[in-house]
């Protein structure tokens, strides 16, 4: 494997070692009724700016003009952020308030529709416990979102970095590196995450395999037996692709009991941020030192 | 979508070489993220830039019907496979943010938002966290399209085979369909609508009664004479023969109840209301002037200081959680103390400051108790409650006045007010004692409150007086027994109530209501408003009466010209005195059944009374979307007498999935889905704006489905009865399809109030074509549309259709201290007409203000239950009645009903959270699932009411030879982990679990298959149900 | 039998096929008859229905195959471990074991690994494990190690069998001379000097070998647990090192128990003293991990903490605390012990293989009771408890595996020269 060669491979080496397992993409560029010659020329430079030789600004500067032409507006993607230059966009981050809670479970349904998650996934749950004895007695509704933790446990231990964390603050999954290994459904102390075990709604529902939620802003078409995400972990996301399109998580717009409230936390003037600076707010689990992005009122 | 496919395959071709890109990493991966930070990636993966944005292309604004709130709602859709029986998916449902409904506390957007901004979003999610493209709705909401794409769909007409309730069909084609219920099927050996009605006007028929009562003509001639078009020419009174068809609507009422009024002219028009909320309903009602009808008890929740919330969980049922639920926690952040009274620890009550578990049935004893404490203590508002008139209000700074000062004729059997005219000081005017002297209402300016005297010989008694007496009739001590609440407590609670002037409320429903004296409990709980005045108050009590007129301006639409104008006595006897009919001259006293005077539409009835033949028999029923097999009392019973042609002929439904009833009809219609189809359900808004809600076609499905308004319009019109075809409408316009009655209303609404809409303009017309090109498909015509309407009202009902629907501006809610939309009218005390009325069986007056009265059967006696517990029952959280069982994700909430058990009896029982149990009470034995909780009243128990389902996808059936399987619980375990009160798994059971709660409901066995329900109202006593638990 | 003509017929020779006995016939028919039932199971498990297939859910997500992985990379390190007494240390008293401990240190390895592969959702991805390397990930290291490993292994039993090997190429005929021939690189003669070199060699591998077994693979995998700190009952320090220690204990457990059932199927004489110092081994890891866990339970309860008791009582009171008491405390702990501290039965070499199956199948339960019970316990209160028991489908993928692990080394054993060469083994140490 050369793990421990002194000579890092050459990038005809890598180039040959993918060539080998992979599918060959001229093939499959030929049978895509766009422009063959494009992909070549983007695969090619792709490599070009792995190995460093050209910036990735200078990358998309060459392609985003016939990427447009392409694919019209669906790929407006510009370079992206490079490390370097400070992140300057939101750090997402929810507060749940926990008095206004009523436990209804629409978050929990709101979910499942908009991200389209097969039975026995849940990305979010409301979990309700009852205190007291008759007649004094309470009931406490956590909901639980995945809390997209600053130090995830989840991201500790995936071993192939499929699960990473974007400097939007949300924890993602690439499902197309995800082995389904469920480590980190195993660590997460928050038990957010769950395995896509592959079915579906279909035999009740007309339809429901044709729309996939584009979770990570990912277009995966129908779903369809064995197809990724299938056989990989999923989670709540934030609902990114809402997030990217100007809408707020599901679960916040519809929340009837006005508990939930979402924003940039980089933004000392957001509603979030206001409101987890009240004394009344706490993160589950803190002591982990997890550091949840979702903030509870108590 | 091949060209995305397409797309897709061109990226993947690419990642086969990027994936040079993804071998690196393995080596100077680690190294970089250690240099780089190890938690957040250097490298972002496995993230696109698809966000499956949408425009106002994609959206059509409607109403949701899942449960019988009716918010207004947006659909974003979405196309599908080309190969997809369906014109577009509903890609997600939110709530429609032009809505005062769903956009609490923020309120709505401007209406005059053009809709591509509106889709496009108003809001900031970083800021603010609101985007604003969509609003609220609750779970139940959220999941309605698989309401709509359930796949136990029917999607052609079918007929049954074998018995009714056999479970097996043939399909058959709408016209056969037609052909059979108008002219009888020889199969079925069904009679067709064509000979069963018949019918002449009530004018006709009674002029020759008067002539045979003075003797002027002879009973032969008469029965010659009628004997074809009444029921029963002994008793004419009956009506005509068209009352034999009983039509059941549970939705598209507006539509259908016009033509059963006036089309097909019967008598038996029924809606969901009978079991649903009218005890409530006419207790409300009754409390106030009747003039315009006051249905419902709402506190103003963003102003008052202090609210009881009684017997109705708005957090999760009742007129919209989605409206209720943020208002309410918002107003209990803003510092509003909430009391609860319900026996059971509600998701309302969770969040209250006092939970009051009431004994069921016990809360008129609790609201006399208040009273008696306020009228002891002096804690009412005299000075409002000696008003009696509207001038004399407005000089207090009041809006309503009371009754308590009008005097009431006690030499009177009936006790009806003094008139004016009884003591020669004017006409109808009621009697009010000023200064010692009687004077019309009208020119007083305050009246005595107590008043014990004889005027001109007559015994007088305000109204004040009575009910004071009525209050002190029972001490604390009593009182606090039959409600078994602590006198403390309930003093506590009426001081309270009385501490906050007008800011404070009741919001009050079914759970006092559904009792054998909910009347009168529903009536003493309204005592309080009135003993505090805080009618129309910011703050206090609402009137709900915001609405934009739909069926009259533009087009009247309620109007049948030529109409077979319904009469005679409804076979479920309600709105009728018994002593003023025929059969009492007959019968006299006990009547056979309970004859309901303050009653209407009491569709539970309907099968039992046919079975007796008393009145008379009903030989056709025409259903849609209620089930009185499975939502009214006594499943068993009504289930044995649908299935029998000698107590129904024929029986139709339209129906979206075969359910509970459906499964007894003889034929099914397959109707549209609420997301595909056009209909008119009001929300009683509960908001301080004018509102007019559209429910309007958002995809199509099932391909043959027609709505049932279709199937009325065409059997009418093959009938040749009125108000549907051509000339349907007073000014000549045809109705045709249901489009050209719909659309109209939408013209009504657009122009009602000072100022019409705006007009759409061009691009709003554009987007309004495109946005329903895209959803609809071959099943829009722009043409068509625009052809039921006049060329100067298009433009608007596009304004409007394009908003779904029509929404007053922020900014106008209030009149000084006062609401806007006031009640501005009278409230009563007394309710004249029930101290007038009697019962049918003792021939005893019924009482005329409010009192503690206790759980009777129809012959007057206290019921005296063989069971020890008492089952209450309540809606589910989750589930929206019985129709949204089709939800797996629903169900995967909760996809049962458990009964909920106090520690304390299950602990005498040993029952464990999760043991099986065997309830039984006097009429049936069901099997339920147990949750032990602190959070019941012990010696109570209960459960929601939405589950046990025998159908609707939960058994198997037949079509045309080919079997389809109930639906299978999902998940791959053998094993269960949900536990009651612990259900996160996500695995929704399979359909039909949990047990029918109105199984189970009491027999009342003073008359022929009696079930218990209010002696004045005629609702059905749902929360008097006793049991006992056995584990199984 | 143990007359020098056998000694000299090693159990791979071609020669000795003819008399297959019954006893052996049986052995590859059943373990052949297991292991494709297990295939079958598995193509219509793991392959067409994937995890639905098996008890696992979102509640428990890792079960039977998790803790069969486990238990094999225990066996495996165990064995290895002990392998490196001789090769490592030349601890000669054990040589005959050595290369068996060696072969069964690679078998355990290709098990586990196949176990894990099993259990995953996207197989098809796997090599993306290999590619990105998170450097936080206990896994993502321990995936590397074990390469790292299994290389380590096969390189260290290729050359404590290469004299053997070359012998092999010159006296066997055929297909198996070509094999051999490869395998040793056409190298035709073993030198004396080739001999000190190996054993060199061996020294070092073997001496790399310890911490990477106990560090890397074992210790590590130990890790993989024991840094889930959603998981208290795991998340101890105490953990890799107990881990370790059963490690050694199944290993011994697993020597003694090959090396004492095959001599006895050939009928062959068996080293008791050997036999009894592995015995007394297999007792002293047993006490440490006995003391070991005392203190993992009385820290952990210590704690109070809310999960981390609820595992333990779930362990040690519900329906499945048969597992905890008959194997993890019974079979893999006290019963053990106690025939390991009588006088009487720890001088038998019967009682030493009873001991030492006793704790293999035991270990079986230890694993199991290391991944199921603290995921059965919900992260936070008011999510449902679990529940996981293996199903058929996974029964009967685990079994055929565990054939197909036997058969592996079956057939290494035919195959290569597992078995010292008496002769030649005993030139060796002459040599020296
Ligand atoms: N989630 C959901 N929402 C719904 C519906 C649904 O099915 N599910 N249905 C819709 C319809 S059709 C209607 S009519 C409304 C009804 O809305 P609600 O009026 O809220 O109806 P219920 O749940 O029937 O009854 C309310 C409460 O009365 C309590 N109760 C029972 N018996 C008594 C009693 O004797 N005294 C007192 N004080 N309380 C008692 C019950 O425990 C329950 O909490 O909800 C609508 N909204
Ligand atoms: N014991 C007890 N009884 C109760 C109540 C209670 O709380 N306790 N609640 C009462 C109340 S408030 C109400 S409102 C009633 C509600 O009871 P129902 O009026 O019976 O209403 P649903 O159960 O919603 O719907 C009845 C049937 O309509 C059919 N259906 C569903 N969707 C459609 C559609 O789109 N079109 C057509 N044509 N048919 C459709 C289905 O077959 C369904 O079974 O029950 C009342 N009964
Ligand atoms: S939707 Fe809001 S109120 Fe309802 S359970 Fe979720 S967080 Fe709580
Ligand atoms: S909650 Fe769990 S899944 Fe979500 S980021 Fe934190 S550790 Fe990861
Ligand atoms: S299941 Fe996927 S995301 Fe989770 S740890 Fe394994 S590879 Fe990472
Ligand atoms: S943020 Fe989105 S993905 Fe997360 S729980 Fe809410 S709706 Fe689900
Ligand atoms: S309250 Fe009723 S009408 Fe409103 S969204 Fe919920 S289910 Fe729909
Ligand atoms: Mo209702």
């Amino acid at each position: 494997m050369g793990l421990f060669s002194k000579v890092a491979p050459s990038i005809k080496e890598f180039g040959d070692m993918v060539n080998n397992i992979l599918p060959d993409g001229e093939k499959e560029l030929e049978q895509s009724p766009y422009d063959t010659k494009l992909g070549l020329d983007m695969a090619r430079d792709a490599r070009k700016v792995i190995a460093g030789k050209i910036k990735i600004e200078d990358f998309h500067k060459v392609y985003s003009a016939s990427l447009i032409s392409e694919f019209g507006d669906h790929f407006v993607s510009g370079p992206e952020v490079s490390k370097d230059k400070k992140y300057t966009g939101p750090k997402w981050g929810m507060v749940i308030d926990l008095k206004k809670c009523i436990g209804c479970d629409t978050c929990t349904v709101s979910c499942k529709a908009e991200n389209r998650t097969p039975p026995g996934m849940s990305y979010n749950v409301v979990l309700e416990t009852e205190l007291g004895s008759y007649p004094n007695i309470s009931v406490m509704n956590l909901p639980r979102p995945c809390m997209q933790c600053d130090k995830p446990a989840c991201v500790q231990v995936c071993p192939t970095r499929a699960s990473f964390k974007m400097e939007n603050g949300i924890v993602a999954i690439d499902n197309d590196r995800c082995i389904g290994c469920r480590y980190c459904m195993v660590a997460c102390p928050y038990g957010a995450r769950s395995y896509d075990f592959g079915n579906g709604y279909e035999e009740e529902m007309t339809g429901y395999d044709e729309i996939t939620s584009p979770e990570y802003g990912m277009d995966r078409g129908k779903r369809k037996k064995g197809k990724v995400p299938e056989g990989t972990v999923r989670k709540c996301n934030f609902c990114f692709h809402r997030l990217e399109r100007g809408e707020e998580p599901a679960c916040v717009e519809t929340c009837i009991g006005d508990a939930r409230f979402f924003g940039d936390f980089n933004d000392p003037n957001s509603v979030v941020s206001k409101l987890a600076a009240s004394p009344r707010a706490f993160r589950l689990k803190e002591e982990l030192g997890t550091q949840p992005r979702v903030v509870y009122l108590r | 979508m091949s060209k995305e496919m397409n797309r897709r395959g061109f990226l993947k071709a690419l990642g086969t070489f990027g994936a040079v890109a993804l071998v690196g990493p393995a080596f100077v991966g680690p190294v970089k993220q250690v240099l780089g930070g190890v938690w957040t990636e250097d490298e972002v993966h496995g993230v696109g830039t698809f966000y499956q944005d949408y425009t106002a292309e994609n959206v059509i604004f409607t109403s949701c019907q899942q449960c019988n709130a009716t918010c207004t709602i947006k659909a974003y859709i979405m196309p599908g496979s080309q190969n997809g029986p369906y014109s577009s998916l509903v890609r997600k449902i939110a709530g429609n943010q032009y809505s005062p409904l769903n956009m609490v506390p923020y309120g709505h957007i401007n209406y005059d938002t053009p809709v591509a901004q509106a889709v496009k979003g108003t809001g900031d999610v970083a800021k603010t966290g609101r985007g604003f493209r969509g609003a609220r709705t609750c779970l139940k909401g959220q999941a309605g399209i698989q309401t709509a794409y359930d796949t136990f769909r029917v999607q052609k007409p079918l007929k049954r085979v074998g018995e009714r309730g056999s479970g097996v069909w043939k399909t058959i084609t709408w016209d056969q369909a037609y052909k059979e219920i108008l002219e009888g099927s020889a199969d079925l050996k069904t009679p067709g609508l064509k000979t069963i009605w018949s019918y002449v006007p009530e004018s006709v028929v009674m002029e020759d009664w008067t002539k045979i009562e003075s003797g002027e003509m002879k009973q032969e001639e008469f029965d010659q004479k009628y004997k074809d078009v009444l029921i029963d020419t002994k008793h004419p009174d009956l009506g005509p023969k068209a009352n034999q068809i009983a039509v059941m609507a549970g939705h598209r009422r507006e539509f259908i109840e016009r033509l059963a009024g006036g089309s097909l002219g019967t008598a038996n028009y029924y809606d969901h209301g009978g079991y649903c909320g009218i005890t409530s309903v006419m207790g409300n009602v009754r409390s106030h002037d009747s003039e315009k009808q006051k249905k419902r008890m709402i506190p103003d929740y963003e102003n008052a200081e202090m609210v009881i919330v009684w017997g109705t969980n708005p957090m999760t049922a009742n007129r919209g959680p989605t409206t209720f639920a943020p208002m309410i926690t918002n107003a209990l952040e803003r510092g509003m103390k909430m009391v609860v009274i319900d026996p059971r620890f509600s998701k309302t009550a969770e969040k209250a400051h006092q939970w009051i578990p009431v004994k069921p049935g016990g809360d008129g004893a609790l609201a006399m108790a208040m009273c008696r404490w306020i009228i002891e203590n002096n804690r009412y508002d005299e000075l409002y409650l000696q008003n009696p008139n509207k001038d004399s209000a407005e000089t207090d700074g009041e809006t309503t006045w009371s009754d308590a000062s009008y005097l009431v004729n006690a030499s009177d059997k009936k006790r009806p007010f003094l008139r004016a005219k009884d003591l020669g000081l004017g006409a109808e005017e009621f009697v009010v004692l000023e200064n010692g002297i009687p004077v019309a209402h009208t020119k007083a300016s305050h009246g005595k409150l107590e008043v014990n005297t004889v005027i001109n010989g007559i015994k007088v008694k305000s109204v004040f007086t009575l009910f004071k007496e009525k209050a002190m009739e029972k001490t604390m001590q009593n009182y606090s027994k039959m409600c078994d609440v602590p006198v403390d407590q309930i003093n506590q609670l009426a001081r309270e109530f009385t501490s906050h002037g007008k800011k404070v409320g009741i919001h009050s429903y079914r759970g006092p209501a559904m009792h054998a004296n909910g009347y009168y409990s529903v009536r003493a709980i309204n005592m309080l408003n009135h003993l505090v005045g805080n009618h129309d108050w910011k703050g206090g009590d609402t009137s709900l009466s915001a609405k934009f007129k739909a069926t009259e301006g533009r087009y009247d639409l309620a109007t049948v010209p030529n109409a077979n104008k319904a009469w005679g006595i409804p076979v479920t006897r309600h709105k009728v005195p018994y002593e003023k009919t025929s059969l009492f001259k007959k019968d006299g006293y006990p009547a056979k059944r309970p004859w309901y005077p303050l009653g209407n539409k009491l569709i539970q009835d309907v099968l039992p009374s046919s079975a007796e033949g008393y009145p008379y028999k009903i030989r056709a029923l025409i259903i849609n979307r209620t089930s009185p097999v499975i939502a009214g009392p006594r499943s068993e019973m009504q289930e044995k007498f649908i299935k029998d042609p000698k107590v129904v002929e024929l029986v139709v439904s339209s129906d979206i999935v075969i359910g509970e009833t459906t499964k007894f009809a003889d034929y099914v219609l397959p109707d549209l889905a609420y997301l595909e189809s056009w209909n008119a359900e009001d929300i009683f808004p509960i908001i301080k704006y004018k509102f007019a809600g559209v429910i309007q076609p958002v995809t199509r499905i099932v391909p043959e489905a027609r709505p049932t308004e279709q199937v009325y319009i065409d059997l009418l019109k093959a009938m040749g009865l009125p108000g549907v075809g051509e000339k349907a409408l007073v000014d000549g316009s045809s109705i045709h399809t249901p489009e050209d009655y719909y659309l109209k209303r939408i013209a009504n609404i657009a122009f009602d109030g000072k100022k019409p809409v705006k007009d759409a303009n061009a691009e709003e017309m554009k987007i309004f074509e495109k946005a329903r090109k895209n959803a609809l498909g071959k099943y829009f015509d722009v043409n068509k549309l625009k052809n039921t309407v006049k060329p100067e009202e298009w433009s608007k009902v596009i304004y409007v259709l394009n908003r779904g629907g029509r929404f007053e501006p922020q900014g106008d809610e209030y009149r000084g201290n006062q609401l806007k939309y006031q009640w501005n009218n009278l409230v009563h005390f007394y309710d004249e007409k029930a101290a007038g009325f009697k019962s049918a069986y003792t021939g005893k007056f019924f009482e005329g203000v409010p009192f503690a009265e206790e759980i009777r059967t129809y012959n007057g006696e206290v019921y005296k239950p063989n069971k020890p517990l008492q089952f209450i029952n309540w809606k589910s959280r989750n589930m929206a009645t019985h129709r949204t069982e089709s939800n797996a994700w629903l169900r995967e909430i909760r996809s049962e009903n458990f009964l909920w058990v106090n520690p304390i009896d299950a602990s005498k029982r040993d029952i464990k959270t999760g043991d099986e149990v065997f309830i039984s009470s006097n009429s049936t034995k069901v099997r339920a699932a147990v949750l032990v909780t602190e959070g019941i009243k012990p010696g109570v128990v209960g459960a929601n009411f939405s589950f046990g389902q025998s159908a609707y996808g939960s058994s198997e059936i037949k079509i045309d030879g080919k079997k389809t399987e109930p639906v299978k619980a999902y998940g791959h375990l053998p094993f269960e982990i949900n536990k009651p009160g612990q259900e996160e798994t996500g695995y929704a059971k399979e359909r039909g679990r949990g047990f029918s709660v109105n199984a189970l409901a009491d027999k009342d066995n003073s008359y022929f298959e009696g079930f218990l329900a209010d002696l004045l109202a005629g609702g059905p006593a749902q929360q008097d149900v006793f049991v006992d638990i056995d584990k199984a | 039998m143990d007359t020098k003509a056998q000694l000299n017929q090693p159990i791979y020779d071609v020669g000795i096929k003819k008399r297959m006995n019954t006893l052996e016939k049986m052995w590859w028919l059943i373990l052949s008859a297991v292991f494709i039932l297990g295939v079958y199971s598995i193509i219509d498990g793991f392959l067409l229905q994937g995890m639905s297939s098996t008890n696992l859910s979102n509640t428990v997500p890792w079960g039977g195959w998790v803790a069969f992985y486990i238990y094999f990379i225990g066996m495996s390190a165990g064995s290895f471990l002990l392998s490196t007494l001789v090769y490592g240390f030349g601890m000669e008293q054990y040589e005959k074991i050595g290369r068996s401990a060696l072969l069964s240190a690679i078998v355990s390895m290709i098990t586990a690994l196949t176990f894990i592969f099993l259990d995953l959702g996207r197989p098809d991805h796997v090599f993306n494990s290999v590619i990105y390397w998170n450097v936080t990930s206990t896994m993502s290291w321990e995936i590397h190690f074990y390469i790292v490993y299994l290389i380590l292994l096969v390189t260290e039993l290729y050359l404590t069998m290469r004299g053997d090997l070359i012998k092999l190429s010159k006296t066997s005929q055929g297909v198996k001379s070509k094999i051999y021939q490869i395998l040793v690189f056409n190298k035709k003669e073993m030198t004396d000097i080739d001999k000190g070199k190996d054993r060199k060699l061996l020294k070092i591998l073997g001496i790399i070998g310890i911490p990477l077994a106990i560090f890397g693979v074992h210790g590590g995998t130990g890790s993989i647990f024991a840094v889930l700190k959603a998981r208290p009952f795991l998340n101890s320090g105490l953990f890799p090192i107990i881990f370790i220690l059963s490690a050694l204990v199944s290993g011994t457990a697993l020597a003694i128990a090959i090396y004492v059932i095959k001599n006895k199927v050939q009928k062959k004489p068996i080293d008791v003293t050997m036999v009894k110092a592995l015995g007394g081994m297999l007792a002293l890891f047993l006490v440490i991990e006995l003391g070991l866990e005392w203190y993992e339970f009385l820290i952990g309860s210590y704690g109070l903490q809310h999960e981390e008791l609820a595992t333990m009582k779930l362990m040690t009171t519900s329906a499945w605390s048969w597992s905890f008491w008959l194997f993890q405390m019974g079979l893999a702990m006290v019963f053990p012990l106690t025939i390991l501290f009588v006088k009487k039965t720890r001088q038998s070499v019967n009682w030493i293989l009873a001991a030492a199956i006793m704790t293999i199948v035991g270990v079986v339960g230890v694993r199991f009771n290391m991944v199921v019970p603290s995921l059965i316990v919900p992260q936070l209160e008011g999510l449902p408890q679990g529940n996981y028991y293996p199903n058929l489908s996974e029964w009967i993928t685990t079994i055929g595996l565990l054939a197909m692990c036997l058969l592996i080394y079956t057939i290494g054993e035919k195959l290569l020269p597992i078995e010292e060469d008496e002769t030649s083994e005993n030139g060796v140490s002459q040599h020296e």
